[in-house]
């Protein structure tokens, strides 16, 4: 079991997709400017890597060498189209928070990245568990991301609304006078470069 | 919009890479040196506007008559990962010399999110044909514009002390931060005041 | 050959498995995509309709407008729900707002728009089209921030193009309300 533990947790930190092997960079900025469009992005990577990573690694001994990629593309691409019209239907809030990002799931490294990298060489056990560890990483990045660009950016927590709740948390001082440019787009360039270095200058003194 | 305001909003206002992070990973993959940065801005433009026409033909003469618009995302990353193909093999047969000088490129394109993303946007906004190919070869140029200046930038950081926790790629990403705050000049607001709308 | 063939086959395989999945999918998400959408134009309209209820669609044909309702109150039109289109410093915007049949604003909110956020976007604020409202039939509309009372001054300033546009928008929808007029 020590074993499959390994493939779920090296997701999280050793290999963490975001910052370590620096993939899926696109939705990671776009959608990080409220954390609970970060966690709607986590959620629905995690449930197409996983998904998309049992499927291809199921099919693995079936689908020749030649056509691998376009196949894994297709898999890929009915699981997003699968998460938007669930999100379409249910969560309309985050689907339209989301826009373009959504299908853009297709083309996120991260998913074909691990199913040419891993799904395609590992049982359906090991991928589904190595489909949650990363996606588990990347929705962590993302909603670490997220939390410096909308607690600096505008003083403010969004998660979901429950009951009474109206699912923003706002934070005295700063939601007065935020720091407005962290929520456009150089704001999130900037937090990216900082968490960068940050994340070097650790594996650096992990190594002495 | 006008033809001209469709080119400079998605060459300027809305540039895939420093306003929407649209193909990020090349941005800051390929832009170590400018020679290969404006390889790789020459392949995606191309591709973005094969890829605007052939995605807007396809949504309009396929899925819209079948009512099968909820295919759109499978329907486009196919379509767009065997025009790739088919471009690569055109360009091999036609001319060698260009072959040498994209071919690495190439394949890297089917995972750049911004092809897909102007074949989406083209059908979000409701674009017709003539206007899809122009938003697709905008986003091209403004992909290939951010490209080369950030390599250019990039040429230059080598030769600069940076302090080591910063050098590579963190820097990469500051310096994309202070071009993005830069781009923010050009506003929609441009295209209202100058009636390209 | 018989390589190619094989190949072909499962590439047709795994996409037809993948679009019939989606389908099955689509099968049972579209008909909720399809309520939301008219639950929440119901509500926008409802809210801007306030105290009355929704009427009927009109026919409208003019580019300041996309649709029109009929307001009622007790059966009996006593207005109208506009969405308006307005210019703004970010580009194209769209306002519900509802009109009493001689022209005097009842309610109006900024919906779609991208306007500067801490500038523009202040016109979303519920307290924004307070400066509007109550005007159109007798008193005008402002027509230039200069127009407004002090009170609203810091309201609009900074976002002076905003203003314009939304003013502009408002005046078309009051000018629509009175043409349409109370017969229908």
């Amino acid at each position: 079991m020590s074993a499959h533990m390994k493939e779920l947790t090296k997701g999280l930190f050793k290999e963490n997709p975001t910052f370590i092997i620096m993939l899926g960079m696109c939705p990671t900025l776009g959608v990080s400017t409220q954390v609970s469009n970060a966690l709607g992005m986590g959620l629905s990577v995690i449930f197409v890597l996983t998904f998309s990573n049992m499927a291809i690694s199921a099919l693995r001994k079936i689908i020749p060498d030649t056509i691998r990629i376009p196949s894994y593309i297709v898999i890929i691409a009915s699981f997003v189209t699968i998460v938007e019209m669930v999100l379409h239907a249910y969560v309309p809030s985050v689907y339209a928070a989301l826009g373009v990002y959504l299908p853009l799931i297709v083309v996120n490294c991260i998913i074909l990245g691990r199913a040419e990298a891993f799904a395609n060489k590992n049982t359906v056990l090991d991928s589904a568990l190595d489909g949650i560890g990363m996606g588990i990483g990347f929705t962590m990045s993302l909603t670490l991301i997220s939390l410096i660009r909308e607690v600096f950016g505008s003083g403010t927590i969004t998660l979901f609304a429950v009951g009474g709740f109206d699912g923003v948390i706002e934070i005295p001082g700063l939601s007065e006078s935020p720091i407005g440019v962290l929520t456009l787009a150089s704001g999130a360039l900037l937090v990216m470069g900082y968490l960068k270095a940050f994340f070097q200058w650790k594996s650096s003194r992990g190594k002495k | 919009m006008s033809y001209i305001g469709i080119l400079i909003t998605y060459i300027f206002i809305q540039n895939f890479i420093l306003v929407q992070f649209m193909g990020l990973c090349p941005f800051i993959g390929v832009s170590k040196n400018s020679e290969s940065a404006i390889g790789m801005g020459i392949a995606v433009t191309f591709v973005t506007g094969i890829a605007s026409v052939v995605c807007y033909a396809v949504h309009t003469f396929l899925l819209v008559p079948f009512a099968l618009e909820y295919l759109r995302t499978i329907a486009f990353i196919l379509v767009i990962a065997a025009l790739v193909q088919l471009v690569e093999m055109v360009i091999k047969k036609m001319s060698p010399a260009l072959y040498q000088a994209l071919g690495i490129y190439l394949p890297l394109i089917t995972t750049n999110c911004a092809v897909l993303g102007i074949a989406i946007i083209n059908i979000d906004e409701g674009y017709n044909l003539l206007e899809s190919f122009t938003a697709g070869i905008a986003a091209g140029l403004g992909f290939t514009l951010a490209i080369i200046l950030m390599s250019n930038i990039r040429e230059k950081l080598e030769m600069t002390p940076v302090r080591k926790v910063f050098r590579g790629v963190p820097i990469a990403f500051i310096s994309a931060s202070l071009m993005a705050l830069a781009f923010m000049g050009f506003d929609s607001s441009l295209i209202t005041n100058l009636h390209l709308g | 050959m018989k390589e190619i063939l094989r190949t072909g086959i499962i590439l047709f395989l795994i996409c037809a498995v993948s679009a019939g999945l989606c389908g099955v999918v689509n099968s049972v998400t579209a008909p909720v995509i399809e309520e939301n959408l008219i639950r929440e134009r119901e509500e926008a309209l409802a809210v801007a309709a306030g105290e009355y209820s929704v009427g009927d669609e009109v026919a409208i044909d003019t580019p300041d407008a996309n649709v029109a309702y009929t307001i009622l109150d007790k059966g009996n039109v006593v207005g109208y729900v506009f969405e308006l289109n307005a210019t703004g410093y970010g580009g194209a915007m769209t306002i519900i707002a509802s009109y009493y049949s001689d022209g005097e604003l009842i309610s109006a909110q900024l919906t779609t728009n991208s306007e500067t956020p801490g500038l523009g976007k202040r016109a979303e604020d519920p307290g924004y089209m307070q400066m509007f409202t109550g005007l159109g039939s007798d008193a005008p509309l402002p027509s230039s921030s200069a127009d407004l009372p002090a009170e609203y001054a810091d309201a609009v300033s900074g976002a002076t193009v905003t203003f314009s546009g939304v003013a502009e928008a408002l005046r078309n929808g009051s000018a629509l309300a009175k043409s349409l007029g109370g017969a229908v």
